[in-house]
């Protein structure tokens, strides 16, 4: 079994089984796996088992840094072209699709909201390493019983600290440590934009079920739509035009 | 605070009026083509009350075909009264407007931010509104466009202007006309806001509707002036639709090959076993044209566009930086997610949907990201970054990770941004005219000062059309009589695939749509214009017996030292 594949497995259990732990619902572990199975990265990654080796670098320390902050950052790498190498991305497609960007803004939205301005930019900030005395308050307001304070998702807010932390900080390693801007590089930050993207979509549906506004409604249903025909278009493209077999 | 904060305010304001002023007609470099058009037909309209086409009071100057809008026109008018027709002349109504958009952006952060006990900023408003009024006045987007006549500059003061007075009458409803003049004004000096302001204005209104509600008589009385003040463009767009749209269908992305060919190369990969009706459900003109519009639109907030390169299409660019400094980029970051957590409280929904709305114009073109089209940006941007610093410096100070004093986090930011300025003073000053100045198409002013002093020994003079139309600085540095131009003026006003026209010549003037030197015909008594490699350094050839050869008459360098222009005659030997 390949590196990828053994990483994309690890992952899709270990993603599923935390979802499981927080909320305690198969429907939710459900559409947390149909979210995966739509994400061209996990796809790339699962079905086209690329090597994950690093490529030797061409370029000095800081112009790499350049480099790496451009690609990695830009919504051209995660919702549009991705890694154009053969078998390491599909034609035409970013890392997610651009679908999923209502959902990780949401995801990120509902972060935000829900955990008040103050608990969160600590967050961002210990996160960059600015605010040591972050972890002591997260352990008095576990202790305290805070943790058990959910938000409208279900979600506990400290997660999304967690995912915040692990966006930000894997992106800062990603950008540093990567020689090429490249998608195995990305995959320090990567699966947490797939986690956000996930709780997102638990709260979209959420906001569905308890909105009675139209326009609310209307949103949600075009967001919703348009990510199930990104989604079946993807898998045509897929079966149609076997991209990672023109690859190989 | 608020009697220290407008003394402050007037020394920021003197700042930013020294940073928009100081060598206003030198740098940038040259006179852009547009600028020159502006300036030339600002020019016309004064001493004969029709622009350059012999057209009275157009509202959209035919110009190079691309359909310029009136306003910064009509604007330079006093300024050349002032200072006559030259560079300065045609950048002051940028400048001076840039200026005031501090002021602005001071009053805007103040209304955001309002004196009402739930806004959490209030204790600091004066503070943000100042810093928001400092960071602009530094910012290198700002400057960039406030030191050229390009359009923004003036539509930004009076889109803020518009957004300002329509929070002003939340409190007081007189303010709803003024508000509606400020969008008017903003909808004729630049085509964006055609798509820009109605967008805002509904958005505005659905966020203060409880509030509009109790104004009925005054929203109806506005609406009836824009309304008004809209009729003469209305009037002129019947008679010719492109008054209305400018060169819109010329740049934007349904005009892009690149779509159809992407949607060609999607059928393609099909083959032809699938059936149509399913490669046409996944491949179709709205979902390719509604991706492009997304990818062009994020394009806006992009790290490379914000800070690592800019915008890289000519004049816009400022060499090795972004449109904003790297601090600002993290602090309006800060800021974004700040005001998430505040988003029921309506200004700050008017914020975001400042952020929001004023890239979309940009997206909707093939030529993204585009730092004017999008240059409504800056304000929102700044104003939170401003919020992110004050915060931001809040939260250090707050947990104090070492024990400093309360200044030395704001003294350390303070420091970056004094770093990154002078780093911007730096691009500006020194690289722009040492690395781009052809971009800002710099050696005009000599070519036709050299020209003037040559061209009674020459039948006609013969011009390259590389790098913008040659006609304009002809027209513009001489001050060429209107009149006599529209009676000798050859144009073709068939539109290229780009939408210019072609003004084949005047007077003894002669502009060819391409110079290829081995075949244009070769004639004593003609001068001929070109860039470096347009025209060789040696040339000989015998024709009809007789042998011609290459004669230098002069150039004129770049500020770097490269040639820039050939001036060269044929001679017999």
């Amino acid at each position: 079994m390949s590196f990828s594949l053994t990483i994309i497995i690890i992952f899709i259990i270990g993603s599923s089984w935390w979802i499981y732990r927080l909320q305690q619902k198969f429907s939710h572990v459900i559409l947390h796996l149909i979210l995966l199975l739509s994400t061209p990265w996990i796809i790339v990654l699962g079905l086209s088992r690329p090597s994950l080796h690093s490529l030797p670098a061409s370029q000095p320390r800081l112009a790499r840094i350049a480099a790496n902050a451009n690609f990695f950052s830009s919504s051209e790498f995660l919702f549009f072209s991705g890694d154009r190498r053969p078998g390491y991305g599909i034609i035409g497609h970013g890392v997610f699709l651009p679908s999923f960007l209502p959902l990780i803004a949401f995801g990120l939205l509902t972060a935000a909201k829900h955990k008040g301005d103050q608990k969160f930019i600590r967050a961002w900030l210990n996160t960059m390493g600015f605010s040591p005395g972050m972890n002591a308050r997260q352990n008095e307001l576990r202790q305290s019983g805070n943790n058990r304070t959910e938000d409208t998702t279900g979600v506990s807010p400290w997660l999304f600290i967690f995912l915040v932390r692990w966006l930000i900080g894997g992106l800062i390693i990603s950008i540093i440590t990567s020689n090429h801007p490249t998608l195995p590089e990305a995959l320090w930050f990567v699966p947490s934009l797939s986690l956000l993207g996930t709780f997102g979509l638990y709260s979209f549906i959420d906001l569905i079920k308890k909105s009675h506004q139209p326009v609310v409604r209307s949103a949600s249903f075009v967001a919703l739509t348009w990510l199930v025909y990104e989604a079946a278009r993807l898998y045509y493209i897929l079966l149609s035009w076997q991209p990672f077999t023109l690859s190989s | 605070m608020k009697k220290n904060s407008l003394g402050l305010l007037l020394i920021i304001v003197i700042l930013a009026a020294g940073l928009r002023f100081y060598k206003l007609g030198s740098f940038s470099p040259g006179l852009y083509s547009d600028e020159a058009a502006y300036g030339y037909n600002a020019y016309s309209l004064l001493t004969t009350g029709k622009d350059e086409y012999g057209t009275s009071w157009p509202l959209s100057l035919k110009s190079f075909g691309d359909y310029k809008p009136p306003m910064t026109a009509w604007l330079t008018i006093p300024s050349i009264i002032a200072f006559g027709l030259n560079e300065f002349a045609v950048r002051f109504p940028s400048a001076l407007a840039g200026t005031l958009t501090v002021v602005v952006i001071y009053f805007l952060a103040l209304e955001l931010f309002s004196a009402k006990k739930d806004y959490t900023l209030n204790p600091r408003r004066y503070t943000l509104a100042l810093l928001s009024a400092l960071l602009l006045a530094i910012s290198p987007w700002h400057l960039h466009f406030s030191r050229s006549s390009m359009l923004v500059g003036i539509e930004a003061l009076f889109l803020s202007l518009g957004i300002l007075w329509f929070l002003k009458a939340t409190r007081n409803p007189f303010y709803l006309y003024v508000s509606a003049a400020s969008f008017v004004a903003a909808i004729y000096t630049y085509y964006g806001s055609r798509v820009t302001v109605p967008l805002l204005v509904i958005t505005l209104a659905i966020i203060f509707r409880q509030s509009l509600k109790r104004y009925r008589k005054e929203v109806i009385g506005s609406a009836l002036l824009s309304l008004i003040l809209l009729v003469p463009l209305g009037l002129a767009a019947l008679r010719d639709p492109t008054t209305l749209t400018g060169r819109a269908r010329t740049i934007s992305i349904f005009y892009d090959p690149g779509i159809r060919l992407q949607l060609w190369q999607a059928h393609t990969l099909d083959g032809s076993e699938t059936p149509v009706l399913i490669s046409r459900f996944f491949h179709n003109k709205a979902y390719f044209y509604g991706r492009e519009i997304v990818r062009r639109y994020l394009q806006h907030f992009s790290y490379e566009f914000l800070v690592s390169s800019g915008d890289p299409t000519p004049p816009f660019d400022i060499p090795h930086m972004g449109v904003i400094y790297g601090s600002t980029a993290i602090f309006f970051v800060v800021g974004l997610l700040w005001i998430t957590t505040r988003l029921e409280k309506k200004p700050h929904q008017a914020l975001v949907a400042y952020l929001a709305i004023t890239p979309i114009t940009a997206s909707l073109t093939f030529i993204t990201p585009a730092a004017n089209r999008s240059f409504n940006l800056v304000i929102p941007i700044i104003l939170l970054a401003s919020i992110g610093l004050i915060q931001g410096i809040k939260w250090v100070n707050r947990v104090k990770p070492i024990s400093w004093s309360t200044f030395t986090i704001p003294i350390i930011v303070g420091l970056v941004f004094f770093g990154e300025f002078g780093i911007y003073l730096t691009h500006y000053y020194r690289d722009i005219p040492q690395e781009i100045a052809y971009k800002w198409h710099y050696g005009r002013r000599e070519l036709v000062k050299k020209i003037s002093q040559i061209e009674r020994n020459y039948d006609s003079i013969v011009f390259s059309p590389k790098e913008g139309p040659a006609y304009i600085w002809l027209l513009f540095y001489k001050q060429y009589d209107s009149r006599q131009y529209w009676q000798e003026a050859i144009i073709d006003q068939t539109p290229n695939e780009l939408g210019w026209f072609h003004i084949a010549g005047f007077n003894k003037y002669v502009f060819l749509s391409e110079l290829d030197w081995e075949t244009i015909p070769k004639k004593e008594k003609t001068l001929y214009v070109g860039y470096e490699t347009d025209i060789p350094d040696a040339w000989m050839k015998e024709i009809e017996g007789t042998t011609l050869s290459l004669n230098h008459v002069g150039q004129v360098n770049y500020p770097d030292g490269q040639v820039a222009f050939k001036l060269v005659e044929i001679k017999k030997l």
